[in-house]
């Protein structure tokens, strides 16, 4: 009644419910050994939010296997695992997380190197970018997956139109936040570079990127988030795309394979978590600095 | 052409005549919306664009009183707007509640926000092809996938603002013999009100690229489904016309947002409001 991706995983290789929650049930009782006997290697809230995932994971795969949902409507948890670890081992996986990280850091590298010079120049001349602020108010209020659709008759279907995009996507908050994050300099620090002796690449050095690099950080951050928004609303639309995390999900919902449907969002959610994680070390690098 | 560059010295004139009339804020953002157009006309008009990929301004123009004459402008907008609010609202109505409970208990707090903060981190429109095996095709997927996108600004800033209450109003409170009720009412609210104003903003924003993402991959109606509609039928046009409109109605609502914003902390003694301003 449904399709799947991989009918030779519906035949076996699927882990047993008993032995699915053995092993979450293991996964959190080891970090919570190795805390009784290393008192402050992990920390209680990493602990308790660890049993809460695993208690719902556990709760998801009992409901399941008592049968009172539909499985195609919603795969228990130890299939979805099993899943992605066959869809790891036969390589088919690895092509869709690298397109997809491609894309996004590709597109997000290009905003960074565009926005934030951009910023610095607007909130230093404001003389040639204030009859610009009109233009650029508007784009902004444009939500970036509304420009997909000329993106793609600009581009193509293909990576171009989803990075140009996703560009898109991170560049406003990235620029605005350097605007902010370069007004907050005070004359004074940038004259006493200058009494010092500094020219204006010191001026840039030792004042306007240490003071604004914190907000940056922050537009950084939040142009990330939108930036995932889109590019998995692009991967979903380019159906010629084919390849990446977006593109997987809707190929299988076609085929009613709700198991490979979330086995994608899932990872969607753990490398957003990982791209958030990594920008939030940058974010607490500054405190060091400054 | 001619129409924008008449435009542009109908304005110039305009402004000669009136003198201090037109403020000259106003004038200067019509004069570079004019220089704007103008170019973009112009480009076309030399042949430096494809037509086919830039549409020129007035085409747009000519487009744009097509559709509200035939009435397709207005039943998307209705679609559109009436999907976003449904959305929002539920969004605020389970966000604000819940942010209030994760502020004032640590515990639940401790236990539920690292498994939250996981689904957080999942963009609203993955979560779009499995909303639509579970519920079906039709409006609910899309209202609950804005909700979604809506709810977690509005929440995580609910529970920072009730964070943030001071202790020693929640002291004042206590001595004075209130209790939790007064204490909601009269400290935990009003104070964390402009955190969870803010919230709504951000959550506004959020929502509303959501709704774009939903109605191009999914709806049968709606301004997204307008635009990506005309992208199949190369009408550049008509996709112009989309993005106008929800440029338009964004910069409407995020100012009616605004007001209300400063409606609320008005009402509430006005103290954030000084704060920024002074």
């Amino acid at each position: 009644m449904h399709g799947s991706y991989f009918p030779e995983l519906e035949k076996g290789d699927i882990l047993s419910s008993p032995s699915f929650i053995l092993i979450v049930l293991s996964i959190i009782a080891i970090p919570a050994v190795f805390r009784w006997l290393f008192p402050g290697l992990i920390s209680t809230r990493s602990l308790k939010g660890l049993s809460v995932a695993g208690g719902i994971l556990i709760l998801w795969e009992i409901i399941s296997a008592l049968g009172l949902v539909n499985p195609v409507l919603l795969p228990p948890p130890g299939r979805v695992f099993s899943n992605i670890v066959y869809m790891w081992a036969i390589g088919f996986l690895q092509p869709q997380i690298v397109s997809t990280l491609f894309r996004l850091t590709y597109a997000f590298i290009l905003a960074l190197l565009s926005a934030v010079p951009l910023g610095i120049l607007a909130s230093y001349s404001p003389k040639y970018f204030s009859p610009l602020e009109p233009l650029v108010n508007a784009a902004r209020v444009i939500p970036a997956p509304a420009w997909l659709s000329l993106s793609i008759l600009w581009f193509g279907m293909g990576h171009a139109s989803a990075i140009f995009i996703i560009w898109l996507a991170c560049f406003f908050p990235i620029f605005l936040n350097t605007v902010a994050g370069v007004s907050k300099v005070e004359p004074a620090q940038v004259e006493t570079v200058l009494t010092f002796g500094g020219n204006k690449f010191d001026v840039l050095v030792e004042v306007i990127l240490p003071v604004s690099y914190h907000h940056i950080v922050t537009g950084a951050r939040i142009g990330l988030g939108i930036g995932w928004i889109t590019l998995v609303t692009a991967e979903l639309v380019s159906v010629d795309i084919g390849s990446g995390l977006g593109w997987m999900i809707n190929d299988s919902r076609i085929l009613l394979d709700t198991t490979t449907v979330l086995s994608g969002i899932i990872l969607i959610g753990i490398f957003g978590t990982i791209t958030d994680t990594v920008l939030k070390r940058f974010e607490g690098l500054v405190q060091g600095w400054s | 052409m001619s129409i924008v560059s008449g435009g542009m010295a109908g304005i110039t004139f305009v402004r000669h005549l009136s003198g201090k009339m037109m403020p000259e804020k106003v004038y200067r953002v019509l004069v570079v919306w004019a220089l704007f157009l103008f170019l973009w006309e112009g480009s076309l008009y030399a042949g430096i664009f494809k037509s086919m990929l830039l549409a020129p301004p007035t085409a747009v123009l000519e487009k744009t009183f097509y559709f509200l004459e035939k009435g397709y402008l207005q039943i998307n907008i209705a679609a559109s707007l009436s999907r976003f609010l449904a959305g929002f609202a539920i969004a605020i109505i389970v966000a604000v509640p819940s942010g209030i409970a994760f502020g004032l208990s640590r515990g639940l707090y401790e236990w539920l926000s690292p498994v939250l903060n996981f689904i957080r981190m999942i963009p609203p429109p993955a979560m779009l092809p499995f909303v639509i095996i579970l519920l079906g095709i039709g409006e609910t997927p899309a209202v609950f996938v804005i909700a979604i996108g809506c709810f977690f600004p509005v929440f995580m800033n609910t529970m920072r603002g009730v964070r943030e209450v001071e202790t020693i109003h929640v002291e004042v409170v206590q001595t004075m013999g209130g209790g939790r009720a007064d204490l909601l009412r009269h400290v935990i609210i009003p104070s964390a009100m402009p955190t969870i104003l803010t919230g709504v903003r951000i959550g506004f924003g959020i929502g509303w690229l959501v709704l774009v993402c939903a109605e191009v991959v999914a709806a049968d109606s709606g301004l997204g489904f307008m635009i990506e509609g005309a992208r199949l039928l190369l009408e550049t046009p008509t996709v112009f016309v989309g993005m106008a409109t929800i440029c338009v109605l964004g910069l409407t609502m995020d100012i009616l947002l605004k007001r209300v914003e400063k409606f609320f902390i008005l009402r509430n003694g006005g103290g954030y409001l000084n704060y920024r301003e002074g």
